[in-house]
C-alpha cells in the first residue's frame, strides 16, 4: 500500500525534470497561534507568479531557475487581517518554508507592506466560481436573532441562498431543496444543523476557523448533494500559549479554551456552548424544560515537518423533558402521571493525517464517523412509548494534491462510506400498544463510494485557466446498485488585470434524501438512502460569471447567471403523513425541477468599512406527474427577488457599528380560496371541503427587516479583552410572513386573510471576552 | 434578588413585540356546482346540488345538522348555496329521469332501477346562476356480506367491539367501502338517518387479498351501544381514491403538517362526487 504513493511520487516527480526549477513549498501559519492559514496568498511578484495555500495551510510553487534575477528571489505571503511577510528563497532550495504571519492588530512584527495579490485577486484568478467566503472575524459583528452568532444565517445573506421560515437555518440554494446541502465539519457530514427546530445552528462560531460555501462549479473532490457544499473548518488550537474566550448572552453562554500540549508541536482546543433559557425561566418561577448544548474538541499534533495528525470531535444535543403529576380528587398523589421528552443530536469524529511526500505532493487521509439520532419517550399513566432512530456513517477517504507546475495542479482521491440506518424503532406498552405496535423499523446498510480526478491548468499564457475533471460515484443498498458519472469543468478567462469572465459546468448526484413533512422541520425528520423504487437525484448546472476588482477600494464585484436542471427530485403525495411511517416509500413521488437566475455581489473585505450588497433574481419550478394535475408549479422557496445589505463600520478602536437590511419576495403557498359542503361517506354528517389554488401558486407578501448591532470594546490590554454587544433584531418590528391564516374581521362580519410573522423586535445583549 | 436580576433580562430577551400581521388579497375560487348522490335500492336516487363559496365566507370545518352550534355554517350562507331551481336529470340506457326538488338542495327520482355495468349520466343546469355540471358513473354490482359477526372483547385494558366479516369478491379488481354505525336507539333505523351517533369508515381493495373471499376484521373502541349497523358498498376505483384522500385529511395534525389536498372530482365543471353505489346493510345486537 505504501508503494503506491511512492510510485506516484516517482512518476510525477520526473515529469518536469527537463527544466531546472526551484520548488518553493511549505506552510503558512498565524505567527502567534500557529493556526494554519487557509487560502493565504503566496506570490513571486517579480514574475507575477502566485498560488494559495490549501485547506491545511500547505502550498507549492514552482519557479524556473531562469526567472531568478540573482541567487535569491522574494516571496511575499499575505492574508486578510495580517501583515504581509517577505521571505527570500535561494535558487535550488528544497527546504520547506514555515512562514508565520503577524496579526495586524497586534503588530508584533511590522513589515513594509508591499503591493501584493490580495485574497480577492487570488479569487479573481482562480477558476473557482459560485463560491462564498466570509471571514469569521466579520461574522462575529453581524447582527443576529437573540444575539446568537449564527454562521448559517450569515450564509442566508448571500446571493443564491434563499432562507426558509424566518429565523430558521434552512437554506435553499439556487432553487434546490433543504436536504441538498452537504454541510461538513472538518470533513464530517452533519445531518442535523439546527437546534430548536432550526432556529439556531449547531455550530459554535468560537470554534470555527473558516467557512466556504460552493453553489456551483463544484470541484471534483466534492459530491453527494445537488445544491451546495458548506465546508466548515474548526480552529486547530493555539500552538504557543494558553488562551481562552467566551461569551454570555441572553440565550446561551460559551467558553473556549485552547493551548499547547507541547509548544509548537501539539495543541488542543475545547469549546462548549449551552443555552440556559430553562434556568432563566426557572429562576422566575416558571418551567421551560428545554435546552441544547454543543461541545467541540480538537487535537493536532505535528509529528514531523512532513506529518501532522488532527482529531476533531463534536457532540451536540437538544433535550426536552417534561413531566406533570396531578393529585386525584381524594388527595392521593400520582393520579395523573404524564412525562414526555425527546433528545436528538449529532456526534462527529474525524481523524486526519497530512503527509507531505515531496515539495510537490501532499496527501490527506481521513477516517470519519458521524452519528445522528433521536429518542422520543412518553409516559401517560400505564402507557409507555419509546421511539428511536439512528444514522451512523463510517467513512475512509484519501486525497492527493500534486503541484506539477505553476500552471498545473492535479487533485485525485477516493472515498468510501458505510451508512447504517436504524429508523423508527418503536416500543410501546399499555393501552397505547393497541394503536401503535412495537416494531423494529429495520436496519438498512448502504454503501456509497466515489473516485475523482481534476487538473487545474493555465493555457494561452495565463490568460485562460481551465479546471477539468470528473467524479465517478456509486451506491449500493440491498441488491440495488446505482452509479453516476459526474463531469466537472470550470474556466477563467482574464480580460484585464482586474477583470475576468468565468464559466462552469457540473453534474452532481445524491444518494440520500431527507424524509420530512413538507411544511415544518421536525425532530422526526429522517434521512433515507435510495431504494429499488427511489432513484438517485441528479442535477446539471451551468454558470457564467463576470468578476471585477476595484483594488483601491478593496472591493470585488461578481455577476453570475446560472441554469440548473434537476431529475428524480422527491416530493410527497398530497395528504402524506410521514411521522413514524416506515412505509414512506409509498408516499414519495419523483419528478423534475428547473431553476435559473442572476446573482450580483459587491463585497468589501478590508478597511474600516466592510460588508456587501447581494441581490438575486431567480426562478425555481417543479414538474411532477402525480402532483398539481401534472402541471408545472413553483417550488415553495421560489423567491423572485432577494436583497441583502450588510455593513460593519469601525467607528473607532473601541466602537464598531453593524447593520443588516434584507428584503425578499415572499415564499410560496398553496392558498385556500373556496370551500363546499358534501356529506361524509357514511351520510351521517356534512363536511366542509376546502378548495385550494394550484400548488404554491400564491406568493406571500415581500418582507424586509433591519437589524443593528453596536460593539463596545474594552481598552486594549495584553491579558484580558472584552466587548459588549448591544443589538436589535427587526428594529422596526415588521412581520416576515411565514404562513397564511384566515381570521375573523375585528368588529365586522366575515373573515380575512392575514400573514403573521414569527418574531418582532428583539433586543439583545452579549458580553464576550478573550484572555 | 436573583429573580429581580433575571427578570429584566428575561423581559429584555422576550419583549419582542409581536408584529402586526400583514394583509393579503387572494382571488376567490370560481363558484361551481357541488354534487353528492346516493341510491336507495329499488326506492329512489338522491342527488344534492349546492354551490361552492368563498374561503372568507365561513371558517367552519363541519356543519351540524341542527345548526345550533356557534361554529357551524350559518343559515344565511346555507340559503345562498342551496340550489333550488336546477333541472337535474339522470340518463341510463335510452331513459332519462328528471329528478324532483325535495327541498334543501335535494333532488329525488321517483324510481331509478339499477342496471349493472351501465353508465348513468347526470346533467345539472341551474337556471338562476347559469351554472351547469355533468358527470358519468357506472353502476356496479351489489356485493353482500357472506358472513358477519360482532363480539365484545378486551385487550390491553381496552374494551372494544370486534366485527369480523367476509365479502364475496367478484371477478376483476374491486374496491369497497364498509361503514359502521351506532344507532341512537330508534327502531326505524336507516343508514341514511342523519341523526346516527357515530360512524367509522373502512376502505378495502381486493388487491390486498389473494382469494375471492375477502375476510377482514375491524375494532370499534368506546362502542357503548348494543347495536351495530354495518353497510358494505362496491365502489369505483376513482371514488375509492377520493375517499382515501378524504380520510387522510381527517385530522388537524395532518392538516398542519401536510401539503393541502386538492380533491379529485368526477363532476365536469363542478365539485363533489356523483356515485351510483348502493349498500348491503346488516343490523345486529352485540350483548354487553
Amino acid at each position: 500500500m505504501k508503494r503506491i504513493p511512492v510510485l506516484l511520487v516517482f512518476l510525477l516527480g520526473i515529469l518536469p525534470c527537463w527544466a531546472q526549477q526551484t520548488v518553493i513549498s511549505g506552510r503558512i501559519l498565524d505567527q502567534e497561534s500557529g493556526e494554519n492559514l487557509v487560502f493565504a496568498s503566496v506570490q513571486v511578484k517579480e514574475i507575477n507568479l502566485g498560488t494559495t495555500t490549501n485547506e491545511y495551510g500547505f502550498f507549492s510553487l514552482t519557479v524556473n531557475d531562469a526567472d531568478f534575477a540573482g541567487e535569491e528571489i522574494e516571496v511575499l505571503v499575505s492574508y486578510v487581517g495580517y501583515a504581509t511577510q517577505s521571505v527570500m528563497v535561494k535558487k535550488g532550495s528544497s527546504k520547506p518554508l514555515k512562514v508565520g504571519l503577524a496579526d495586524q492588530i497586534n503588530k508584533l512584527k511590522t513589515v513594509e507592506v508591499k503591493a501584493t495579490r490580495s485574497k480577492q485577486t487570488e479569487e479573481l484568478n482562480s477558476t473557482q466560481m459560485s463560491t462564498i467566503h466570509v471571514p469569521m472575524e466579520q461574522i462575529a459583528y453581524i447582527p443576529s436573532l437573540g444575539g446568537e452568532t449564527d454562521i448559517l444565517k450569515v450564509m442566508q445573506l448571500m446571493p443564491g441562498v434563499s432562507r426558509g421560515t424566518e429565523g430558521t437555518t434552512g437554506m435553499f440554494v439556487r432553487g434546490g431543496d433543504a436536504d441538498q446541502n452537504l454541510v461538513l465539519l472538518d470533513e464530517a457530514p452533519v445531518y442535523n444543523v439546527g437546534h430548536l427546530f432550526g432556529f439556531f445552528s449547531v455550530f459554535n462560531s468560537d470554534a470555527i476557523k473558516d467557512m466556504t460555501m460552493i453553489k456551483g462549479g463544484f470541484p471534483a473532490h466534492y459530491g453527494g448533494r445537488l445544491s451546495s457544499i458548506l465546508d466548515i473548518r474548526m480552529k486547530d488550537g493555539h500552538h504557543n500559549k494558553f488562551h481562552g474566550s467566551g461569551g454570555v448572552g441572553l440565550l446561551s453562554s460559551k467558553l473556549t479554551l485552547e493551548g499547547p500540549i507541547v509548544k509548537e508541536k501539539a495543541s488542543f482546543l475545547v469549546s462548549a456552548r449551552r443555552t440556559y433559557i430553562d434556568q432563566v425561566v426557572s429562576a422566575v418561577g416558571s418551567e421551560l424544560p428545554y435546552y441544547f448544548y454543543d461541545l467541540n474538541a480538537k487535537l493536532n499534533v505535528s509529528i514531523s515537518d512532513k506529518d501532522r495528525i488532527y482529531y476533531s470531535g463534536y457532540i451536540g444535543k437538544d433535550v426536552l423533558k417534561f413531566s406533570d403529576t396531578e393529585q386525584s380528587e381524594d388527595g392521593s398523589e400520582g393520579a395523573l402521571d404524564f412525562r414526555f421528552g425527546f433528545d436528538l443530536g449529532n456526534i462527529t469524529n474525524t481523524l486526519r493525517w497530512n503527509h507531505v511526500y515531496s515539495s510537490r505532493l501532499f496527501s490527506n487521509v481521513s477516517l470519519i464517523n458521524t452519528n445522528f439520532d433521536y429518542n422520543i419517550n412518553g409516559k401517560f399513566d400505564s402507557n409507555n412509548l419509546l421511539i428511536k432512530s439512528k444514522i451512523q456513517d463510517y467513512t475512509g477517504k484519501v486525497d492527493y494534491q500534486y503541484y506539477a507546475s505553476p500552471q498545473n495542479t492535479i487533485k485525485f482521491g477516493a472515498t468510501l462510506t458505510q451508512h447504517v440506518f436504524r429508523p423508527n424503532v418503536i416500543s410501546t406498552s399499555g393501552e397505547i400498544s393497541e394503536f401503535l405496535e412495537s416494531g423494529d423499523g429495520g436496519k438498512i446498510d448502504f454503501q456509497e463510494t466515489a473516485v475523482y480526478f481534476n487538473s487545474d491548468r493555465e493555457l494561452i499564457g495565463s490568460l485562460l485557466k481551465v479546471n477539468f475533471g470528473g467524479r465517478f460515484s456509486a451506491s449500493k443498498v440491498e441488491s440495488k446498485f446505482y452509479t453516476g458519472i459526474e463531469p466537472r469543468l470550470s474556466l477563467r478567462y482574464s480580460l484585464t488585470e482586474f477583470a475576468a469572465v468565468k464559466a462552469s459546468y457540473s453534474r452532481m448526484k445524491q444518494y440520500l434524501h431527507r424524509v420530512s413533512s413538507s411544511t415544518v422541520a421536525l425532530p422526526t425528520d429522517l434521512w433515507y438512502p435510495v431504494t429499488d423504487n427511489v432513484k438517485p437525484q441528479s442535477a446539471d448546472q451551468v454558470a457564467v460569471g463576470f468578476h471585477y476588482l476595484f483594488p483601491k477600494l478593496k472591493t470585488a464585484l461578481t455577476i453570475e447567471g446560472y441554469y440548473k436542471w434537476m431529475d428524480n427530485l422527491i416530493e410527497y403525495r398530497e395528504g402524506a403523513n410521514l411521522i413514524l411511517n416506515n412505509n414512506f416509500e409509498d408516499e414519495l413521488v419523483q419528478g423534475k425541477g428547473d431553476s435559473y437566475g442572476m446573482e450580483f455581489l459587491l463585497k468589501r473585505d478590508e478597511g474600516r468599512f466592510i460588508g456587501w450588497i447581494g441581490y438575486t433574481l431567480s426562478w425555481a419550478t417543479r414538474d411532477f406527474e402525480e402532483l398539481n394535475g401534472g402541471k408545472t408549479f413553483f417550488a415553495k422557496y421560489d423567491r423572485r427577488h432577494d436583497l441583502s445589505i450588510v455593513g460593519t463600520y469601525k467607528i473607532s478602536k473601541r466602537l464598531t457599528f453593524a447593520a443588516t437590511w434584507v428584503y425578499a419576495t415572499g415564499s410560496r403557498f398553496t392558498a385556500r380560496t373556496g370551500q363546499y359542503l358534501v356529506p361524509n361517506p357514511a351520510l351521517t354528517g356534512i363536511q366542509v371541503i376546502p378548495i385550494y389554488t394550484e400548488r404554491n401558486a400564491v406568493a406571500m407578501s415581500a418582507s424586509h427587516r433591519l437589524d443593528l448591532n453596536f460593539v463596545v470594546k474594552s481598552k486594549e490590554a495584553r491579558k484580558f479583552r472584552s466587548e459588549w454587544h448591544f443589538g436589535g433584531y427587526n428594529i422596526y418590528n415588521r412581520a416576515t410572513p411565514y404562513r397564511i391564516n384566515i381570521t375573523p374581521i375585528e368588529n365586522g362580519i366575515g373573515y380575512k386573510y392575514e400573514q403573521p410573522g414569527l418574531f418582532g423586535f428583539i433586543p439583545s445583549i452579549a458580553y464576550n471576552f478573550k484572555f | 434578588m436573583k429573580k429581580l436580576f433575571y427578570l429584566p433580562l428575561l423581559l429584555l430577551a422576550f419583549s419582542g413585540c409581536q408584529p402586526d400581521p400583514l394583509p393579503l388579497d387572494i382571488e376567490s375560487a370560481e363558484t361551481k356546482l357541488v354534487i353528492a348522490s346516493q341510491i336507495v335500492p329499488n326506492e329512489f336516487m338522491l342527488v344534492t346540488v349546492t354551490k361552492s363559496f368563498g374561503a372568507l365566507e365561513s371558517r367552519s370545518q363541519t356543519i351540524a345538522i341542527d345548526s345550533t352550534e356557534e361554529d357551524s355554517v350559518s343559515n344565511e350562507l346555507l340559503e345562498q348555496i342551496i340550489v333550488a331551481n336546477a333541472r337535474v336529470t339522470v340518463s341510463y340506457l335510452d331513459i332519462t329521469d328528471t329528478l324532483t326538488y325535495a327541498g334543501n338542495g335535494l333532488y329525488t327520482s321517483v324510481s331509478t332501477p339499477q342496471f349493472l355495468n351501465v353508465d348513468y349520466v347526470l346533467q345539472v343546469e341551474d337556471s338562476l346562476s347559469g351554472l351547469t355540471a355533468s358527470s358519468t358513473e357506472r353502476m356496479l354490482e351489489l356485493v353482500q356480506f357472506e358472513n358477519i359477526e360482532a363480539i365484545r372483547a378486551t385487550s390491553n385494558n381496552l374494551e372494544f367491539v370486534q366485527v369480523d366479516y367476509g365479502i364475496q369478491d367478484p371477478e376483476g379488481p374491486n374496491w369497497y367501502m364498509v361503514n359502521f354505525y351506532a344507532s341512537r336507539g330508534t327502531n326505524d333505523f336507516s343508514p341514511f338517518n342523519l341523526n346516527a351517533a357515530r360512524t367509522e369508515t373502512v376502505l378495502l381493495s381486493d388487491q390486498s387479498y389473494a382469494t375471492n373471499m375477502i375476510n377482514s376484521s375491524h375494532k370499534l373502541y368506546d362502542w357503548e351501544d348494543d347495536t351495530v349497523i354495518v353497510a358494505v358498498s362496491n365502489i369505483s376505483r376513482d371514488y375509492f381514491d377520493y375517499l382515501a384522500l378524504r380520510q387522510k385529511s381527517g385530522d388537524s395534525v395532518s392538516e398542519f403538517l401536510s401539503e393541502p389536498i386538492s380533491y379529485p372530482s368526477n363532476v365536469n365543471n363542478g365539485y363533489g362526487y356523483f356515485t351510483t353505489h348502493y349498500p348491503d346493510v346488516r343490523v345486529f345486537t352485540v350483548p354487553q
